[in-house]
């Protein structure tokens, strides 16, 4: 898959992440997964498509990594468990990132259509990837832990 | 105005004469002219320029003292330079245009920066004029004040009526980002914040309550922010309150939203400084209705 279309995902993450929650996000390096279940406890996936590509792109956070962020965004004193409110802002969080994303393409002369996003609470959860794509993963570092972007890009037949 | 101070002493009559400015009678027909300029050279350079007998003036060295001096003082035009320490001109015009007391106060900016992106962004933080810090700019200071004093449509007794904003409208479904936007406006003095889930929700608070700024959301359920605001704009009864969408849309979308009157937009992700920004905008404009 071209990097051209994972690149702006990866901007928007760690943008957002920064800016919304003040928190340093670095990358690590990429690798291919090789199961298909969540990878953290919140996942939000966003469905895109393009006339050339279709696929999923997931995010997913480590406990300590949400409610920080989450703390971090309401300015609030964090949370202990998962609750309404944490789903709430992984939606909001992935709806910010493709979107970001999204905006990146669009400048890119690729338009994309996305689907609202969906959120998956549970460790472990299987996911519908496509049969036969890749699905590259893409940890980011943050002091307080560590959330992933998954994308499972493949070209429309 | 001034007065004498006697002091006296028990060894013998010392008399010392100290001025002391009058804070307690403040003069009704001078008006009072503050200037933030680290430089004593500039400070003169702008009082000569500015000198006549029915101003009073007042100099600081940096936005600090110049908010206290805002505070005791009331200053009736500001005249601040962009350079000036820790905070900047920028920064304390934005400060002064969330004082709900001192929001409509008239402010110069003036700096020897690149004029373009200079002035852009003066008028961006709310000053009212922007001049450059050279000779030809502090010379159209006189003009300016008089423009600002005596101009028809901006005479400082008006400016000081501007009312700022008071009642916000907050319209998104998630509850994190309303969360996150209420703390902002509540951090910058704005105490009453309205929510509503959905357009539908917003079009009812907007009917019952008095609003002076709407921030909404692009994409809900039931009725999203577009069609809000289109249904908003369509009533002439609530065709002048300032909206604003914040959205994580592409600006090329937002873009045509704006003809629909959306005022301006605010793209997600956005930190605190572009929402108070944002805000400050307003307060001018809200002001203006």
């Amino acid at each position: 898959m071209k990097a051209e279309y994972l690149n702006p995902f990866l901007h928007a993450a760690k943008s957002v992440i920064e800016t919304m929650a003040h928190l340093p996000v670095r990358v690590k390096a990429l690798s291919l997964k090789e199961n298909k279940t969540t990878y953290g406890v919140i996942t939000g996936i966003i469905g895109l498509a393009s006339e050339t590509i279709t696929g999923t792109m997931v995010i997913s956070f480590s406990e300590p990594c949400i409610l920080q962020i989450v703390a971090n965004m309401t300015g609030e004193p964090g949370k202990t468990r998962i609750d309404a409110e944490v789903v709430d802002a992984v939606g909001e969080l992935t709806n910010m990132i493709s979107g970001g994303a999204k905006n990146q393409l669009a400048k890119m002369k690729m338009k994309f259509d996305l689907s609202l996003p969906t959120t998956i609470v549970g460790k472990n959860i299987a996911i519908g990837y496509r049969a036969n794509t890749p699905i590259i993963v893409i940890p980011f570092m943050t002091a307080s832990g560590e959330f992933v972007v998954e994308a499972n890009l493949a070209l429309r037949a | 105005m001034w007065y004498i101070v006697f002091i006296e002493s028990k060894k013998n009559l010392l008399l010392q004469y100290l001025f002391i400015p009058d804070r307690t009678m403040p003069s009704k027909n001078l008006k009072k002219i503050l200037f933030v300029e680290p430089s004593k050279v500039i400070q003169k350079k702008l009082a000569l320029s500015v000198a006549n007998e029915s101003f009073e003036f007042r100099a600081v060295k940096n936005a600090d003292q110049a908010l206290v001096e805002i505070i005791r003082w009331h200053p009736d035009i500001l005249i601040s330079s962009i350079e000036v320490g820790n905070i900047s001109g920028f920064d304390l015009c934005l400060i002064i245009r969330m004082m709900p007391d001192f929001a409509g106060m008239p402010i110069i900016l003036f700096s020897s920066s690149d004029p373009q992106n200079t002035s852009r962004k003066a008028e961006d933080v709310g000053a009212d004029y922007y001049v450059q810090k050279d000779e030809k700019g502090i010379a159209s200071l006189n003009r300016i004040i008089t423009d600002i004093l005596h101009g028809p449509q901006a005479s400082v007794q008006s400016s000081y009526e501007k009312r700022p904003i008071r009642t916000v409208l907050l319209v998104d479904d998630s509850v994190t980002m309303r969360k996150i936007i209420r703390n902002i406006l509540i951090g910058i003095g704005i105490t009453r914040v309205l929510e509503a889930n959905d357009g539908m929700e917003g079009l009812q608070l907007i009917k019952t309550e008095a609003i002076d700024l709407v921030i909404s959301d692009w994409s809900m359920p039931r009725m999203n922010g577009l069609e809000m605001i289109k249904k908003i704009r369509t009533n002439s009864q609530f065709d002048t309150i300032p909206i604003v969408m914040v959205t994580a849309e592409v600006e090329e979308e937002i873009e045509k939203a704006m003809h629909l009157g959306v005022d301006d937009y605010l793209r997600k992700p956005f930190n605190l400084l572009d929402m108070k920004k944002m805000i400050a905008k307003f307060t001018e404009c809200a002001t203006e209705q």
